[in-house]
């Protein structure tokens, strides 16, 4: 393979390109879906590819074959050559991609148990296990255990030098009861994925009271029917505490969205939108309060966005987004990178073989503090404490944000009084992260594995992770109606 | 992209390599064609190739599925065997023993050579004509533009042996100016429809007069909606309801409210995938023939539309709407029409005393399935209009309200209708404007 892939970069030298690389990506596939009890779904799906990226006259152009012969990989070659020259048509000003060393390199994903190479039978007697545990609540009339397993083979290859091979294991699952009755539907689920093998899955979790999966199952079951029953979260502003789970989704969408320099730079304009955080605040911009801490790390170990390298062949990194509340670093590809002046931090990702990579979320984490969610609950007077996304919307500058949770507990006097069901929240990202007062610490930290990141056209998914604890934020306007 | 005769061969390798009792082989292709620019510059540009065989094998009433992108020989056999191997650890409870048969397909439209051929350079050209109405105001354009083949081909031991190629051209534009934005897109199967130039000054246009946008209060204010917003609107209700897996399991709006009114007597909604306004198909994923259903009539909640598989599980008659996206096992309402009204949006905005344009909406989403509430902010042209007149911009809001109830007071709908994307591009559907009495806003941005 590594000696076709040379005859690639050389015929994209000789068309003219100032830059190329090759790129295969080997996936396999293999979820299982149990339903109210019974295998609903099971497939594997494979896919095997090369995307050819090139650049000429400082454009960029990008071509995908799954055909992986000399003829058709020559053949998209030139596809990709013709393409960058059609877009150096409409260029302000060409690209200026700085040279890096090229490195050799090989990363496998640590993991004990390869759900590829386990007997079928056995994944399928553990999600039905856990199916029946969300069902034993009669009121639960719909129940539903996913198993997520993807296996990457990749090999990245460039003018410069790169040949880097990954194998790559992620596992994960999804599961969630809805439960019917008194006039009303309601669902909770749970949702967690890592980068490593099926041992997650059967571990207790000290960052959730020590349960195991099965706990959960049986937790969610008898939430999701008392949800039924519970009041509607009234409209008020006060003290909002958010669990692990629902602050791993308010980073995504309100620090790792915004901190995309790509989308910063209009690149996303037309579809998923730009960012408040323009580049003159890089530095000297308060994006939280002094108790706001976080960072990008692809290294984490476990974390679903960790990884050796990106699809440039920068090495996966940590770095500091936000310092004690002020807003100091994006994350980069080369490309962007070079126009703010920096080297990329290894976050240029694409799906796939068959998509372009762009800028995407890693692990984007908060930094534990030095509170528990139980400390956090006795110091609140009166406010809300939400747990689990139903909904997310966010202005096209990530703004304004609306986030529904799907279960919540009044607290009053430092105590919870009573299930809410239908809670939402809605505040401005600043604002928001500047209003917060109290982050618990590394004892209930964990990265909640998300494996549902879009963006880009065509749409490619992101497998991301966000180390995230529980944290409380001051007046904010809480309740559907706001 | 294989070719009708290549998917047949792979296809029927695939069914004899097979000892299933029954199977079924399917081809997706594509070659699609995307340039996205961004501040006025060309930043993307690709062209991907790809075909995926599906093979799904029942034996008893036992099934299992794979897939695979590689088509020799051993490739096919390979998959077969994978799916056959799946079958015999999976369950039997399957609620259908054989796959669809052969239905009366009805010819449709849908291929159109200069959408096939459109090239790079054509793309880029297009966009040039965008990017020059943009500088005349002195603005920036980004968007994109996709020129696409798409090509699926069904076979199965039952009897169906169907092949679709069909293209679509879809070009949009956000022009930026220093105080605000303006967009444009337009969609079609045939790129000669596609007009750049319009396009282009339709955003241009838009943009100039989002310019310096004032606050307003948040609250209840009439609202002229255009197609582009229109489209999100729908989406929701859309999502939510109108399939029939989440209705027969009780979980849907529509599941509590089937033969009640629901919206105004002038609302209806139904999915027609032979309407030629629609990008439309002959059949579904899984080699159903397409039928029209009603959904939404004359404000009723009237029907749902099904998949085979959710069919056979319901003893209902499949619509041949399994998903061609999410899996057999999910149906949509891919070809949304709604009926079109008398009005235009002139006459709409002439009769709001104090109320809203809004061209379209961002990252919209659904906090209360049960009422069909929906969020979303406006963006690219929010307008404030009194007395009949657009008056000026206004910062971007956030519109928090039942669809059910926007859709009960709406009281003009507009003549001319527009094929449209939501926001997300979840639907695409045939939209008209549409003027609604009260809508409740609950935030502002502050640009």
């Amino acid at each position: 393979m590594q000696d076709l892939f040379r005859k690639a970069l050389e015929e994209a030298e000789n068309l003219g390109a100032s830059y190329a690389d090759v790129r295969l990506v080997d996936r396999k596939k293999q979820p299982i879906m149990i339903k109210n009890g019974k295998v609903d779904a099971i497939s594997l799906s494979e896919s095997k590819g090369v995307g050819v990226r090139v650049m000429v006259n400082g454009a960029w152009g990008f071509s995908a074959c799954a055909q992986i012969t000399e003829k058709k990989l020559l053949e998209t070659v030139k596809e990709a050559v013709a393409i960058a020259r059609a877009s150096a048509r409409v260029q302000a000003k060409p690209i200026d991609l700085k040279p890096i060393e090229g490195v050799k390199d090989y990363y496998k994903t640590p993991h004990q148990k390869d759900p590829f190479d386990m007997d079928v039978k056995e994944q399928i007697d553990f999600l039905k296990d856990l199916d029946e545990e969300l069902r034993v609540n009669d009121d639960v009339k719909n129940s539903m255990t996913r198993l997520h397993a993807v296996k990457q083979h990749k090999l990245f290859m460039s003018t410069e030098g790169h040949e880097i091979e990954q194998d790559l294991l992620e596992t994960g699952v999804g599961i969630a009861a809805t439960a019917i009755g008194n006039g009303d539907v309601q669902r909770r689920q749970y949702q967690d994925a890592i980068t490593g093998g099926f041992e997650f899955l059967e571990e207790s979790y000290p960052f959730s009271q020590d349960r195991d999966l099965s706990e959960i199952a049986n937790d969610l079951s008898n939430e999701a029917s008392a949800l039924l029953t519970a009041d509607t979260c009234p409209i008020l502003e006060g003290d909002l505490i958010l669990g692990g789970e629902m602050l791993a989704l308010q980073i995504h969408e309100s620090c790792g969205h915004p901190i995309e320099l790509d989308r910063v730079l209009g690149y996303e304009a037309s579809f998923a939108g730009t960012s408040f955080l323009t580049t003159e605040k890089q530095g000297n911009f308060m994006y939280g309060s002094e108790d706001v801490n976080l960072f990008i790390d692809a290294t984490l170990p476990r974390g679903l966005g960790s990884f050796g390298y990106d699809d440039e062949g920068v090495k996966a990194q940590r770095t500091q987004i936000v310092k004690e509340g002020l807003f100091l670093d994006y994350l980069t590809s080369r490309e962007t990178a070079s126009m703010i002046g920096q080297e990329s931090n290894g976050t240029c990702l694409a799906e796939g073989f068959s998509n372009l990579p762009m800028v995407r979320m890693t692990n984007v984490n908060i930094e534990p503090g030095d509170w528990s969610l139980e400390e956090i609950i006795k110091d609140t007077d009166h406010g809300i404490f939400m747990e689990s996304s139903k909904s997310w919307s966010l202005d096209d500058k990530r703004l304004n944000f609306h986030f529904g949770s799907e279960i919540a507990y009044e607290i009053k006097d430092g105590e919870k009084v009573r299930m809410l069901k239908n809670p939402a929240y809605t505040a401005m990202t600043p604002e928001f992260w500047g209003s917060c007062d109290a982050v618990a610490s590394q004892e209930e930290w964990h990265v909640w594995g998300l494996p549902s990141c879009a963006k880009g056209e065509p749409v490619q998914i992101a497998h991301v992770g966000h180390g995230a604890t529980p944290a409380r934020f001051k007046n904010i306007k809480m309740g559907v109606g706001h | 992209m294989l070719g009708k005769e290549r998917c047949r061969e792979v296809l029927k390798k695939a069914l004899e390599y097979s000892k299933a009792n029954h199977t079924e082989a399917k081809l997706v292709g594509e070659n699609f064609n995307l340039t996205r620019f961004a501040n006025s510059t060309i930043h993307q540009n690709m062209n991907r190739v790809l075909s995926q065989l599906q093979v799904r094998v029942i034996f008893g009433n036992k099934m299992g599925v794979a897939t695979t992108n590689n088509f020799d020989d051993e490739s096919i056999k390979q998959v077969v065997q994978r799916a056959t191997l799946l079958a015999k650890v999976s369950e039997g409870n399957l609620a259908f023993k054989a796959f669809p048969k052969a239905s009366n397909y009805n010819e449709v439209n849908n291929y159109y050579e200069t959408t096939a051929n459109y090239s790079a350079e054509q793309r880029a050209e297009d966009i040039a004509t965008i990017v020059k109405h943009a500088d005349d105001f002195g603005f920036s354009a980004f968007g994109a533009h996709i020129t696409t083949q798409d090509e699926l081909a069904i076979m199965n031991t039952d009897g169906v042996d169907v092949y679709d190629l069909s293209t679509y051209a879809y070009l949009r534009t956000v022009v930026e100016g220093p105080n605000g934005t303006g967009y444009a897109d337009q969609l079609n199967r045939d790129v000669s429809k596609i007009d750049a130039d319009e396009i282009g000054k339709e955003a241009a246009k838009r943009c100039n007069m989002s310019q310096n946008p004032q606050s307003i209060p948040t609250g209840e204010y009439e609202v002229v909606f255009l197609p582009y917003a229109v489209a999100d609107i729908v989406r929701f209700p859309a999502y939510i309801g109108f399939g029939g897996q989440p209705f027969e399991e009780g979980r849907s709006y529509m599941a509590k409210k089937m033969g009640e009114k629901i919206m105004g007597d002038n609302i209806s909604i139904w999915d027609d995938a032979y309407n030629e306004n629609t990008l439309n198909v002959p059949f579904d994923a899984e080699g159903v023939a397409k039928k029209k259903v009603d959904i939404i009539n004359n404000g009723v909640a009237s029907n749902v539309v099904y998949s085979y598989v959710t069919a056979k599980k319901y003893d209902k008659e499949p619509t041949g709407h399994s998903s061609f996206r999410r899996g057999s096992n999910y149906e949509i309402a891919s070809n949304l029409v709604m009926q079109g009204g008398s009005s235009s949006v002139e006459e709409m905005i002439k009769s709001t005393k104090k109320g809203l344009l809004v061209t379209r909406f961002h990252y919209t989403h659904c906090p209360e399935p049960g009422k069909v509430v929906m969020t979303g902010t406006t963006r690219d042209g929010l307008f404030y209009i009194e007395d009949g007149e657009v008056k000026h911009s206004v910062k971007n809001m956030r519109l928090t309200d039942s669809v059910l109830d926007m859709l009960s007071n709406v009281d003009m709908i507009s003549k001319d209708r527009k094929l449209q994307r939501d926001w997300w591009s979840t639907f695409t559907s045939y939209l008209p404007a549409i003027h609604v009495t009260n809508v409740n806003w609950t935030g502002s941005t502050l640009f």
